[in-house]
């Protein structure tokens, strides 16, 4: 995903050098082939499988009721561990845009073993088999089921057209209609104390650029209680702090 | 490092989607048929 407060095209350019770009390109290609190919294979493996009963055996010491077709003791675990591999390898070259598509694996691998189920159950000759129905059910289910969340616009756009670029940041530091900011400042003990230090050294150096005052006319601030309250009573006289804000500062600073 | 368009990588995407699963479902019939 694109780190929020970025710009988007700022991001694709920083992202993607031609090289990333190409190789990003195979992963994908080799990734979701591989796993649709995994899907394939596993679908018409259990519809082979379904076909002679729903269960088969090959190799061991012992006489095998129902041998398994050619080719599908070595297709299907190698069909669910290739394509566990190959999702990750999707996930891990994906574009910073354009479709996403790891969501829909659980939903595609239920969805075709359900539908395999389905069509196992269901013979034009013998009727409904009841096992393999109640399989289709619940494996249609849980394939389907998660797919409602498509129904929200937003994902079904996040899953087959990509993201969408963020907003851009209003230029300059203007608020955003609604937005609320403030700003806090915390004085921490010897601050004053090395400004008052700057102030003096710059004084001395002579390259004091501020108006020149005589000394009478700019008192030292006052420090301790008395210096605390009459801060305060600036601050209440500039409309900084309101009655019931001043009163509750000067309780606190006399109580200490 | 030449500018990368994002309509240009979308379009990439899709179309890399589109030839991967069309490919590879190609593909698994022809192994499967091959195996058994």
């Amino acid at each position: 995903m694109p780190p929020c407060g970025r710009p988007f095209l700022t991001y694709i350019r920083a992202m993607l050098t031609p090289l990333r770009l190409i190789r990003r390109s195979i992963g994908l290609l080799i990734g979701l082939g591989a796993l649709s190919c995994a899907l394939t294979l596993l679908y018409l493996g259990s519809s082979a499988v379904m076909s002679i009963g729903g269960s088969c055996g090959s190799g061991g010491p012992y006489v095998v009721e129902t041998p398994c077709p050619t080719g599908i003791s070595w297709i299907i675990p190698v069909s669910i561990l290739g394509g566990l591999a190959a999702l990750g390898v999707y996930a891990a070259n994906l574009l910073p845009v354009g479709p996403r598509l790891v969501v829909l694996a659980w939903p595609a691998l239920f969805l075709s073993l359900g539908w395999a189920f389905l069509d196992s159950a269901i013979d034009p000759e013998l009727g409904v088999e009841w096992g393999f129905m109640v399989c289709a059910v619940v494996f249609i289910l849980m394939g389907g089921l998660p797919l409602l969340f498509l129904a929200k616009r937003d994902a079904a756009r996040r899953v087959f057209w990509g993201v969408a670029p963020p907003e851009a940041a209003p230029p300059g530091n203007v608020p955003r209609p609604g937005e609320v900011r403030w700003i806090t400042s915390v004085e921490l003990p010897g601050d004053r104390d090395r400004d008052r230090e700057r102030e003096r050294e710059q004084e001395w150096d002579g390259h004091d650029h501020r108006p020149s005052a005589p000394a009478s006319a700019e008192p030292s601030p006052p420090s301790g209680l008395v210096g605390e309250l009459e801060r305060l009573a600036a601050l209440r006289e500039a409309g900084r702090l309101d009655e019931a804000e001043y009163s509750a500062a000067k309780k606190r600073l006399l109580n200490g | 490092m030449t500018p990368m368009n994002a309509t240009a990588v979308r379009v990439l995407s899709i179309v890399l989607h589109v030839v991967a699963v069309a490919g590879g479902v190609y593909l698994g019939v022809l192994i499967f048929h091959a195996a058994t």
